[in-house]
């Protein structure tokens, strides 16, 4: 290849031009094309380097959180809620090196405007690790410098007075109360208060109703709380009450007067432990037979059991108890017949999909226990003022919990029973109505009849009809038709 | 006028036409001096470039950009390992029922 001087001359100073031209638009390349990292490093100083610190504070805190998952918030009158939300997991000490990372960034470029989400996700990641003092003086910082307008007030103000409830407060507390799990009692918890008519519901739930956090002896108080009556939630790491269960208090809500001190300890107690069946053991025969562990201080147990709602995709969508008989168990074992407990249908139900499809629940049409189902199983403590002091449906919250799940064998299904399970209820009809008079496909049919496979209600003539033609009638047959006879006439009225 | 006489006539006639374009003495002395000259000026200098090397710095200017580019993204990519620790293990979903509080994989599982 031949070239004149000039002619390669002009090309290397286009060449440095274009290069020059390159290295000086590359911070602003790197930064809009989220490449935070390279900038930098390779551009420590450029005027890119804050909003890109900025950025990946964001991707961090998107990405892993900023430490909330870690807690349980459980409500005294029952219900619990979570924000597991798919993040990447951290342990205590990931955490850590996270928040040392982010605070290094922040101690070398200063504590600016164009570093709000810096500051913001560090001051909660401090949070949910229990760092309050550093997390107070964060928020505080940004509150004085204003200017951040994506960051909510209404969150940055609750989180402060979270954290500004630890110091002393003047006056006579509303509401004050110790949280224990165990004998211990449990510092650093958050007590939150809901109105018991305010059906609202978040994840977390933390910074939208009054909260507080229970002092080293485990302790809350809340003050000038309006008055009414509240129920009483708790925010404890899940692992502190894995294995545990919260006991009934004398009341389930507490009521705020204005006037006196009310009170309300928190107590999480040993949960009953359910011995077998579990961890999805398949039940063969007739015979279900369950067994627990004596729980100190209770006179007798009840039993429950939970059918599983999954979508189509088997997916858990739900579960719906009841008991599994009225009876009271003074011993630690109880057996069932399945056939026997399967001429109960009293777990029915209808959801609908995203894309409207129907689903019934399995039980209520098969029975309580039916074949191919799979379910889970509880056992709760009464003392002998009839008081629920433990449960074994707590918290199985740690590697080696067993589940308290069984499965049923799938004998003797029929066609019309198969397609059920499988929700294609049209089909199930028209395989059942094959079997003519078989008392078992009338049961189902009737089932489907007065809960309707559509969105609409059921028809419960027509399933009086099928009921009727059931040739030995049983208990609960008769029941049924009893039942259905009931709403035909209130029906016509 | 006789033969030889008009010949050298002519002879003279064309010497004077062609006076104007005769490779004078200076003229070749300066094709001399030309010829011996050291060289053209370097701006003006021809000067031939290999191949291989022409391919090389080719392949040096789209590499660079190049490697750079990957080295940016591997530094994101490496991120999450850096940043957020080793694993890049989801959080489990917890799944609150009457039945208990469980995580998802113990009810979606085949083995809990």
């Amino acid at each position: 290849m031949r070239l004149r001087v000039r002619t390669l001359a002009g090309m290397l100073v286009t060449l440095l031009l274009l290069g020059w031209f390159g290295y000086k638009e590359l911070p602003s390349f790197l930064y809009h094309q989220g490449y935070y990292q390279a900038l930098l490093q390779w551009f420590p100083n450029d005027n890119y380097a804050r909003p890109a610190i900025n950025r990946l504070a964001m991707d961090i805190a998107n990405q892993t959180g900023r430490g909330e998952s870690d807690y349980i918030f459980v409500k005294s009158s029952g219900g619990a809620s979570s924000s597991g939300t798919g993040n990447t997991k951290l342990d205590l000490q990931e955490r850590a090196d996270v928040i040392d990372k982010l605070e290094k960034l922040l101690a070398q470029y200063g504590h600016t405007e164009q570093m709000t989400n810096v500051s913001y996700n560090l001051a909660l990641m401090h949070f949910w690790m229990g760092n309050w003092d550093r997390a107070e003086s964060l928020l505080h910082e940004m509150d004085r410098m204003g200017g951040a307008e994506w960051i909510s007030r209404e969150e940055q103000k609750a989180y402060l007075a979270i954290l500004e409830s630890r110091h002393a407060q003047e006056g006579k507390a509303s509401l004050e109360g110790v949280v224990r799990i165990g004998d211990e009692p449990v510092p650093n918890a958050f007590v939150m208060l809901q109105r018991t008519d305010d059906s609202t519901y978040y994840s977390p739930p933390l910074t939208h109703y009054p909260a507080t956090m229970t002092d080293e002896n485990g302790r809350y108080r809340f003050y000038g709380i309006d008055s009414g009556e509240y129920d009483v939630a708790v925010g404890v790491r899940t692992e502190q009450i894995s294995g545990y269960y919260m006991t009934e208090s004398e009341s389930k809500s507490v009521v705020i007067d204005g006037m006196a001190t009310a009170g309300h300890d928190v107590l999480f107690v040993p949960q009953v432990i359910a011995v077998s069946p579990g961890r999805k053991e398949l039940i063969q025969g007739d015979e279900l037979r369950l067994r627990w562990k004596p729980y100190e201080g209770a006179v007798y147990y009840k039993l429950n059991i939970s059918y599983l709602y999954r979508d189509r995709n088997g997916k858990y969508t739900g579960a719906a108890t009841t008991a599994l008989s009225d009876q009271k168990y003074t011993g630690q074992e109880a057996t069932f017949s399945i056939s026997e407990r399967n001429r109960n249908y009293n777990m029915y139900g209808k959801s609908y999909g995203q894309d409207g499809e129907v689903t019934l629940n399995t039980a209520g049409l098969l029975g309580m226990l039916y074949p191919g189902g799979e379910f889970a199983w509880s056992v709760d403590a009464y003392d002998e003022h009839d008081r629920k002091l433990s449960s074994s449906a707590g918290y199985f919250l740690h590697e080696d919990a067993i589940t308290p799940i069984f499965r049923v064998e799938d004998n003797g299904l029929s066609e019309g029973d198969r397609l059920v399970i499988a929700a294609r209820y049209e089909e199930a009809i028209a395989a059942y109505t094959l079997e003519g008079n078989n008392d078992h496909a009338l049961r189902v049919l009737a089932r489907l009849a007065d809960q309707g496979i559509g969105k609409e209600d059921g028809n419960p003539a027509e399933a009086l009809a099928y009921m009727e033609r059931i040739q030995e009638p049983g208990e609960s047959d008769k029941e049924f038709i009893n039942l259905l006879r009931e709403r035909i006439e209130k029906k016509r009225v | 006028m006789n033969q030889a006489g008009e010949d050298k006539k002519l002879q003279e006639q064309l010497r004077e036409e062609m006076d104007p374009v005769k490779f004078s003495e200076e003229m070749q002395a300066d094709v001399l001096r030309r010829a011996h000259a050291k060289s053209l000026s370097w701006w003006n200098r021809e000067i031939r470039i290999p191949a291989p090397v022409a391919a090389a710095v080719l392949l040096l200017l789209i590499a660079i950009p190049l490697y750079g580019w990957q080295q940016a993204h591997s530094m994101q990519a490496n991120m999450a390992a850096d940043t957020l620790g080793k694993g890049a293990e989801q959080e489990e979903r917890i799944i609150v029922s009457t039945a208990g509080v469980f995580y998802a994989s113990q009810l979606e599982g085949e083995d809990r």
